[in-house]
């Protein structure tokens, strides 16, 4: 991305004039601000961002950004954003997608775009329901859960998008609460500086359909007991009073007290994002307590602009067809005259 | 950035026909309205006056920075717009940018009879066996009365697709389905009385049934 002689901008100047349409309370407004505040310290040029979403409350978010944007169609706009960023490589380009949009109709397309690791970032609001369409189940409501399309409760099991993303081979994913701006907004710009594909969760309170789903790990009294903010290169710890921690058991995650059993800081974990191997990744992912967040991985790998532009030179220097024509008059043509 | 719907059929996917290929060069250019930087006054919904397109303005165009998407857009901000007025402007206006693709495609022409007693209509995969005839009995049957037309456009119909039928006495539209193009024509030309001959079968149409019912129709 260029740097040099970038305006300095505001959040004020990524703020489009339009009318906000969210319910209020609704922590979308936390994730669009955010944003707004992230954008400024990415050293991008205004012109260079694009927002493309899909379609859901969450999918209106390009029309609050004053950058381009596109609210595209159901499910698909890791195709456009694919597009859009193959076509012009030095855009840093942004999928915004709900639980919904991006793991029912486009279940498709969000585990086939994080395989292919194109330098794109994706922002998938999670709230466990479809809020734009008024309450049903999505693929990550819980089972037991009344909605709308439950009313006995949901039987289906639920996705958690981290898993399924690992499973897909993301090579970034973080997990943040939407009710924790500052550490939303690092993580963006993290996100941003990430080469490949990277795909931020934001478990995002639907205050009219789904109200305090998350309440049990963001609410102010409980998150740090209930959340571990994992950090690259720092040992997992947390708790109110920074004195629980993880542990390896054999093959599974362990909740141990420091000061307990002889338990020292030094016996902790310590997080490693930038490990090819995801099985600790996916471990973490998995932990219902404490509930992980922060950036889980982050592994570095080649992107899929760097695959294509390796080949292209390479079938370039070797091809036969040096032009268009050379293509359309080559293999079995013949004339009749 | 007119959508474009291609229709074809299994008759053309699997026929093969030679094929003149040309070289990149003899082919028209594709012209595209990309606004390359800002201008002023310039809003993202503003219509060429004859063709009613709009400029494109794309990613990495400073100062052209613009939201598009599904829901109703301003007729020239392209802000979504809730207003109901504004809605009904641009549901009819962009009905008519795709009308006024009828000033760049060609005319309709008839083969064979140019006025008579029975235009034969067919669309798609369907022109070999209708051609074939059409052309036996004008030729062979010495029926001059007998024209054919097939339709490459549909939506937009051809301009003089109007003064094309009012040329025939019966009109005889064939389709390998049960009547959509028949139907499409008795919406746009209504008091015209479209006859229809269908085939449902998966197969093409054969060449005996065919002139069999045009015989019927005139004889
Ligand atoms: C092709 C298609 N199918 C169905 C819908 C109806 N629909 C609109 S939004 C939505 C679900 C959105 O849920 P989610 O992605 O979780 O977004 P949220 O509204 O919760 O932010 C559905 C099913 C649609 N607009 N288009
Ligand atoms: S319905 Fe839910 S997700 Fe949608 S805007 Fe309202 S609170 Fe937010
Ligand atoms: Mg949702």
């Amino acid at each position: 991305m260029e740097t040099t002689a970038v305006k300095q901008y505001t959040f004020k100047d990524f703020a489009s004039d339009q009318e906000v349409r969210w319910c209020p309370g609704c922590d979308d407004y936390v994730i669009l601000r955010s944003m707004q505040k992230a954008l400024p310290e990415m050293g991008l040029k205004k012109e260079d961002v694009v927002f493309i979403s899909g379609i859901g409350c969450s999918s209106r978010f390009p029309y609050y950004m004053d950058t381009y944007g596109m609210h595209g169609i159901h499910g698909r706009a890791p195709a456009i954003a694919t597009g859009v960023k193959l076509a012009n490589p030095k855009l840093s380009v942004w999928v915004i997608t709900g639980d919904g949009d991006a793991m029912a109709i486009g279940g498709n397309h969000f585990i086939h775009v994080i395989r292919r690791n194109l330098d794109l970032n994706i922002v998938l609001f999670n709230n466990e329901i479809y809020g734009l369409t008024k309450g049903q189940f999505s693929p990550t409501s819980l089972v037991g859960q009344k909605t709308k399309s439950s009313p006995y409760g949901n039987t289906q099991p639920p996705f958690q998008p981290g898993e399924l993303a690992i499973g897909s081979q993301a090579r970034f994913f973080a997990r943040i609460g939407g009710n924790n701006p500052k550490d939303m907004t690092d993580i963006f710009i993290e996100a941003e500086k990430f080469k490949g594909t990277s795909l931020i969760e934001v478990l995002q309170n639907c205050v009219i359909f789904n109200d305090g789903c998350y309440t049990k790990y963001t609410d102010k009294d409980v998150k740090e007991d209930q959340q571990i903010f994992l950090e690259h290169g720092k040992p997992m710890i947390f708790g109110k009073n920074r004195d629980k921690g993880l542990v390896l058991n054999g093959l599974k995650l362990e909740v141990v007290t420091i000061g307990e059993n002889g338990i020292t800081q030094e016996d902790l974990l310590v997080h490693n994002a930038k490990e090819k191997d995801p099985t600790l990744h996916q471990m973490l992912v998995r932990l219902q307590y404490p509930l992980a967040t922060g950036i889980i991985r982050s592994y570095d790998d080649v992107t899929l602009e760097e695959r294509e532009d390796a080949l292209t030179a390479q079938v370039k220097s070797n091809s036969k067809f040096r032009k268009t024509d050379d293509l359309f008059f080559s293999g079995e043509t013949y004339e009749i005259r | 950035m007119t959508p474009v719907i291609l229709l074809t059929d299994g008759y053309i996917a699997n026929g093969s026909a030679p094929w003149k290929i040309k070289s990149i060069d003899d082919m028209p250019e594709i012209k595209n309205n990309i606004i390359k930087e800002k201008k002023p006054n310039w809003h993202p919904y503003d219509r060429d006056e004859k063709t009613l397109a709009r400029t494109w303005a794309i990613p990495g165009t400073p100062g052209l920075e613009h939201r598009i998407g599904g829901l109703e857009k301003d007729k020239v901000t392209g802000n979504v717009s809730y207003v109901p007025e504004n809605h009904e402007y641009m549901t009819k206006i962009r009905a008519e940018k795709i009308k006024r693709v009828e000033n760049c495609i060609p005319e309709i022409k008839p083969e064979y009879a140019q006025e008579g007693d029975l235009l034969v209509i067919g669309w798609g995969g369907t022109y070999g066996t209708l051609h074939s005839a059409v052309k036996q009995l004008y030729d062979e049957y010495g029926y001059k009365n007998v024209g054919y037309a097939h339709f490459n456009y549909i939506n937009p119909l051809p301009k003089n697709t109007k003064e094309l039928l009012s040329k025939y006495k019966k009109i005889l539209v064939c389709e390998l389905n049960n009547g959509q193009f028949a139907n499409v024509l008795r919406m746009n030309f209504t008091g015209i009385e479209f006859l229809q001959f269908n085939k449902i079968q998966g197969l093409p149409f054969g060449n005996t049934e065919l002139v069999q019912k045009f015989k019927q129709l005139i004889d």
